[in-house]
């Protein structure tokens, strides 16, 4: 079955003008988390937020050459504890506990890269996503290919058993399957493919510092990621939600998101 | 009272026979079946395998068995000659080669032929089974090469001095005397060779594989992301692996039995 790419730039709209008007319509609660910030959120450790994370999970979180935790989730993680005032703490934790939610026992959330998923609302709450995990295909600079159309064909590689190989093959393309993704950019840097499709979150960021690449689509998938919090706790959602439509309007999400992951072209 | 020592050796087969039972008897107690049977012998689940994994998977990996196989023996029998050699250079070169290829894993050389090549000549990508033929080749001429050695070197000396003596050149004594019944003599391990060229295609899945290049491992691997049926896909991917290698093994026996039976 062939999806024309023109559906999923409509998809990609429609996703936009969703997520602008749940921003616009809520905006004017913006003030509230950090007033209950003052109130006192109850927290696990007084004036400490404590985030479990399972680190390394590069560019997410992970520790840098100077021995600090760094990352995406880390940057968002800094800027809920700046709100509510309160020093951060970090956890570092296994994903089994994390994506459970037996981690919320002793974290007040848990941010690490976590997908929202149906099966997951059933332990936990999830804050609206901060992060769209979309599908991108990369192409070497100058190629023809300049779409999912061009791509047709053409040498593409994916990760086995990730959803890029999935969508690759619903649509017709000739996916070259590797093992993992380090092996997936190897690929792509040696010639041996034409161009690469995977989540943006590995790919985006394995180009990044890259010359002579380019992000020639998106697809939207729905993938979102979301941090975790105890089921119920509404004045911790509450907080969280609030840093995260203020950082989404003052463009900070964005500028966090190329900073990690690069920029579309 | 002292035993005999056929009493002795009977006690001692019992025991050794004794242990062996019981082995088997608290492996079976203690392995938890019914997992056992999902995750390796979910074999109703995998319908949709078939016919791809034979047309293609089963197709493939024999394709690329006999590619490597027979490039593989033409440089390990250059190599062999070359190790046998008075002029030393050739023989260190030899050496070199055969001590290199039989030290790295199989699976670096993939890597370094699939990705470096194009990387060192850009422009230059070469089609899945060249460079399958040419990684698993390099490495598998080096015991094939070490193999022919000993088989050159087990034909009587006399051979090659009556080849000599009748006015043969020394190339024409080596490629219509000795070459020839060394080959004999290798066939056995030889094909030894082959089923383990035969096993080792299953590591070309590093190099990115489109789906009409796709054998048995991949097949397998895939399979186990596809079907939910735990990792009976490579039981099944496994049990094409013996369909190939069974024969191969009976028929080196049948070389051995003969050529014992020619030495008589």
């Amino acid at each position: 079955m062939k999806i024309p790419s023109r559906t999923f730039k409509g998809l990609a709209i429609a996703a936009a003008a969703t997520l602008a008007l749940t921003a616009c319509s809520s905006g004017g609660n913006e003030a509230e988390p950090s007033e209950g910030g003052e109130a006192g959120l109850s927290l696990m450790t007084e004036g400490q937020l404590t985030v479990c994370s399972d680190i390394p999970y590069e560019p997410f979180e992970f520790t840098d050459e100077n021995g600090e935790i760094v990352g995406f989730d880390i940057d968002i993680a800094t800027e809920i504890a700046a709100d509510q005032d309160v020093e951060l703490s970090i956890i570092d934790d296994s994903f089994e506990g994390i994506q459970s939610g037996i981690s919320l026992n002793k974290c007040d959330v848990s941010i690490s890269s976590i997908s929202i998923t149906e099966e997951r609302k059933g332990n936990m709450d999830f804050s609206d996503p901060y992060m769209e995990d979309d599908l991108v295909l990369i192409a070497p600079e100058g190629t023809d290919i300049t779409d999912l159309e061009s791509a047709q064909d053409k040498r593409i590689a994916v990760q086995a058993g990730t959803t890029g190989e999935t969508f690759g093959q619903e649509n017709g393309l000739q996916t070259i399957g590797f093992d993992d993704s380090g092996l997936q950019i190897q690929a792509l840097k040696a010639g041996t493919v034409d161009a690469a499709l995977g989540n943006i979150s590995v790919l985006g960021y394995a180009i990044k510092d890259e010359t002579g690449f380019v992000r020639v689509e998106e697809i939207e998938t729905g993938e979102q990621l979301g941090v975790s919090i105890k089921k119920g706790n509404t004045e911790m959602a509450d907080a969280v939600n609030g840093t995260l439509q203020r950082m989404e309007e003052s463009g900070e999400l964005g500028e966090l998101e190329a900073q990690w992951f690069g920029e579309a072209e | 009272m002292a035993m005999t020592a056929r009493q002795r050796a009977r006690t001692s087969l019992y025991v050794q026979l004794g242990i062996f039972v019981a082995v088997l008897v608290a492996l079976a107690i203690t392995i938890d079946w019914a997992t056992v049977r999902t995750a390796f012998f979910q074999f109703e689940s995998l319908g949709g395998m078939f016919p791809t994994v034979i047309t293609v998977g089963l197709k493939n990996t024999i394709f690329y068995t006999i590619i490597s196989f027979f490039f593989a023996l033409g440089l390990g029998l250059v190599l062999a000659l070359m190790k046998l050699a008075s002029f030393p250079p050739y023989r260190w070169i030899a050496t070199g080669y055969i001590e290199f290829f039989r030290g790295v894993p199989a699976l670096l050389v993939f890597i370094t032929f699939g990705f470096g090549v194009p990387t060192a000549f850009p422009g230059t990508v070469w089609p899945t089974w060249l460079v399958v033929m040419v990684s698993l080749g390099l490495v598998a001429a080096a015991y094939i090469a070490e193999t022919l050695r000993a088989g050159l070197q087990a034909v009587p000396r006399g051979q090659y001095e009556a080849a000599r003596s009748l006015g043969m050149p020394g190339w024409r004594a080596m490629v219509t005397i000795i070459i020839p019944q060394a080959f004999k003599i290798v066939l056995p391990p030889l094909t030894n060779e082959f089923i383990l060229v035969t096993k080792d295609t299953s590591l070309i899945f590093v190099l990115g594989l489109a789906v009409a290049d796709y054998e048995l491992t991949k097949f397998g691997r895939d399979g186990i992301l596809q079907y939910g049926a735990g990792i009976t896909p490579l039981v099944l991917a496994g049990a094409m692996y013996l369909i190939i290698t069974l024969p191969l093994s009976q028929l080196a026996r049948k070389f051995e039995s003969r050529a014992a039976k020619a030495k008589r």
